[in-house]
């Protein structure tokens, strides 16, 4: 499997040093934080410098509903002639959608790009509503269209859904039955599964929702689509055992989790406590509390060597710079670990993960530690309940 | 079949065909064995179920047997049974309707009988079924038809290398797209020991797609190689059979026929999960690995 940055504002070296250290595979780009002419430099930059790496632009067409609110950022999406906003009766017709798609695909067409995401609209609310029927429009017409660009790149169709439709079962299997049976068909989806807030940590680890994002990369990967996971962060080794072929995080909040709250401004405040992903506990804890639980649980350490940014003797706090390239170490060694060509063994590696995770939150607690409301345990329960769930659903 | 006919009967009113001999009952139809233009074919009887105060159940039988004869007329897999050299037309016997039409003869056993004999297949026979039947179903699915009543009795092992495996019987072949035949639309068509979990679902018809017949492959294919249908158990009420297609996971092929490749065991297994999105489904892909093990 493999990892991909999620790229926001604040690019910097990050990226390039995130591919010169091979903490990561490639990298998605978004429209809205970069002008249009330096995401086209910057990716130049990377393909002459990294000719391996995969680099993709997310359309972020699923802002286009959004017009209306009046607080909406778009950005730097304007840039992009092809970009403007619709309602959605205009995209009930179907030769709107193809136009979108059209126009996206030939200003594409002249990026060095290594694969082209389609654009479609966000599923906001339900399987069962008119944007699932535009977003399927979306995904049937993707290919088609695209093929007469000529462009001879792999197409992935995007499917954006917020994390509420996930949690009905009957339209949710419904909705794959759909999509797994399409006559004319994308190389792969790039799937985004929204939070209502960035923050919302607990929208996203919640057993419905790890289930069905679970079993949408099986489903897909077991029909021949590769599946590009956006905004996967700590679920990328996951959704890698359930048949994913790539996941992606950033460095922001806003690139770990996906939520439409990235197009709004946001509340301010101070920057967040630099934080240390620890494979052992499957979370980020913050770095002051890493070189507490050190003493008392030494397996917190990853043991990996950008472990050493967050060597404290020189320096009061790790260089917030260096946090995201921890990150992708992490999950990419976690990823290593825990893949398997077969699902059912991926899937036992996984439980262990979860178990070992389990347990290494109880030796805390036996020690006494207090930790931070981000770093506590409350994700493991729905992973396990998760993980569960879908092993029973996709009878493995 | 009620009331069956004599033989003797059936023999004057099909005059194109000799030495009638029964070779086969349904609940509406008989089938017989016979020298057709000195042919040996097999003869189809049909009965036109009807009531006198409602003429549509008349006409939606006719128009069921119409389909199938359609489906059939169309058809160029040698892996699917094909029509004989009796045109379909109506009879009138005892005073019951019926409709007559011939197929070709398949000498062979049925899968069913063979099973019965607790006859268990190699890797190669097994996989050569699969390939048979996958690429008969993949004919249908190019009609955009669903056969729906696949089964070890639907499937005749022949004598001819050149179509070792034929599937018989398209009474309940369903048209995508097509005018629905069934008035009733709770009435689930097919066996009901053979029939995939979504069919189980109210208005099954409006998502149905030949991944139904991808897992009734696949469950023939597990049955003909363990000699046992993990759902359908003797003596059972239909509703505790329904339930398992619905709920139960059946027991992994290789644990009941160790000698068969993992790999394989794994994708007949596969194909049987419940939800239809998760039966590998690209015939191609289906069809090359089948091919692997013959």
């Amino acid at each position: 499997m493999k990892l991909f940055a999620q790229v926001g504002h604040g690019l910097g070296d990050k990226v390039t040093t995130g591919l010169k250290d091979k903490l990561i595979d490639g990298a998605i780009f978004s429209p809205k934080d970069l002008k249009r002419d330096t995401m086209v430099s910057r990716i130049s930059e990377i393909r002459r410098e990294y000719p391996d790496a995969e680099i993709l632009i997310d359309p972020q067409f699923y802002v286009c509903l959004f017009a209306n609110s009046p607080a909406i950022n778009f950005g730097n999406i304007s840039d992009w002639s092809c970009f403007r906003t619709f309602r959605k009766g205009e995209l009930e017709r179907s030769q709107n959608v193809d136009l979108v798609l059209e126009e996206y695909f030939r200003e594409v067409a002249d990026l060095e790009v290594t694969a082209v995401l389609a654009p479609n609209i966000y599923i906001s609310q339900s399987f069962d509503s008119r944007e699932a029927v535009i977003a399927k429009n979306f995904v049937r017409q993707a290919r088609e269209i695209y093929d007469k660009s000529g462009n001879k790149r792999p197409l992935f169709a995007s499917l954006i859904i917020c994390r509420e439709a996930l949690q009905d079962r009957k339209e949710f299997e419904d909705f794959i039955n759909d999509i797994t049976m399409l006559e004319t068909r994308p190389d792969g989806f790039y799937l985004i599964i929204a939070s209502r807030a960035s923050e919302a940590l607990s929208d996203i680890y919640h057993t419905d929702v790890v289930a069905n994002w679970m079993m949408l990369n099986l489903a897909l990967s077991i029909n021949g689509f590769e599946v590009i996971n956006g905004y996967s962060d700590l679920l990328t080794p996951f959704l890698g055992a359930a048949g994913g072929v790539a996941g992606a995080t950033g460095w922001w909040s806003n690139l770990r989790v996906f939520s439409i709250d990235r197009f709004f401004p946001s509340v301010g405040g101070r920057l967040p406590i630099i934080r240390y992903l620890s494979k052992l506990l499957l979370n980020r804890i913050t770095f002051s509390e890493k070189e507490a639980l050190i003493p008392f649980v030494p397996d917190v350490l990853n043991q990996l060597p950008h472990d050493q940014d967050y060597d404290l003797k020189h320096s009061p706090e790790p260089e917030r710079s260096r946090e995201v390239l921890q990150s992708w170490e992490a999950l990419k060694s976690l990823i290593e670990e825990l893949s398997d060509n077969d699902v059912a063994r991926g899937l036992e590696n996984c439980f262990q993960a979860i178990s070992r995770a389990e347990q290494a939150y109880s030796e805390i607690a036996s020690f006494g530690i207090v930790l931070d409301q981000k770093s506590r345990d409350e994700h493991i329960l729905p992973l396990l309940n998760g993980l569960r769930q879908f092993k029973d659903r996709a009878e493995l | 079949m009620k009331d069956k006919p004599d033989i003797e009967k059936v023999q004057q009113v099909i005059q194109q065909a000799e030495n009638l001999e029964e070779i086969g009952l349904g609940g509406y139809k008989v089938v017989y064995k016979a020298l057709v233009g000195g042919k040996i074919e097999a003869v189809k009887l049909v009965q036109i179920p009807s009531d006198e105060s409602d003429e549509t159940i008349r006409d939606e039988n006719l128009r069921r047997i119409g389909r199938e004869l359609d489906i059939l007329a169309k058809c160029k897999s040698p892996y699917l049974v094909k029509l004989g050299s009796i045109a379909p037309h109506a009879c009138e016997i005892d005073a019951l309707e019926y409709l007559v039409y011939s197929e070709e003869y398949l000498p062979g056993d049925s899968l069913r009988e063979m099973i019965l004999k607790d006859y268990r297949p190699m890797r190669e026979e097994l996989a050569e079924l699969g390939v048979c039947i996958l690429k008969a179903v993949l004919e249908l699915a190019l009609m955009n038809v669903i056969h729906r009543d696949i089964k070890p009795d639907n499937i005749i092992k022949t004598n001819d290398p050149v179509r070792t495996y034929v599937l018989l019987d398209l009474g309940i072949a369903f048209q995508i797209g097509g005018t629905p035949i069934t008035r009733n639309s709770a009435r689930i068509p097919g066996t009901l020991y053979y029939i995939a979990p979504e069919m189980l679902d109210q208005g099954f018809r409006q998502n149905l797609d030949y991944r139904a017949d991808l897992y009734t492959v696949a469950l023939t294919l597990y049955e003909f190689a363990s000699g046992d249908n993990p759902f359908a158990h003797s003596g059972d009420p239909q509703f505790t059979t329904l339930y398992r297609i619905k709920t139960q996971r059946p027991r992994p092929l290789r644990e009941l026929r160790n000698d068969l490749p993992a790999e394989m065991c794994s994708l007949i297994d596969q194909l049987m999960r419940k939800l239809p999105a998760l039966r590998p489904a690209n015939f191609d892909q289906l069809i090359k690995e089948m091919e692997r093990y013959r």
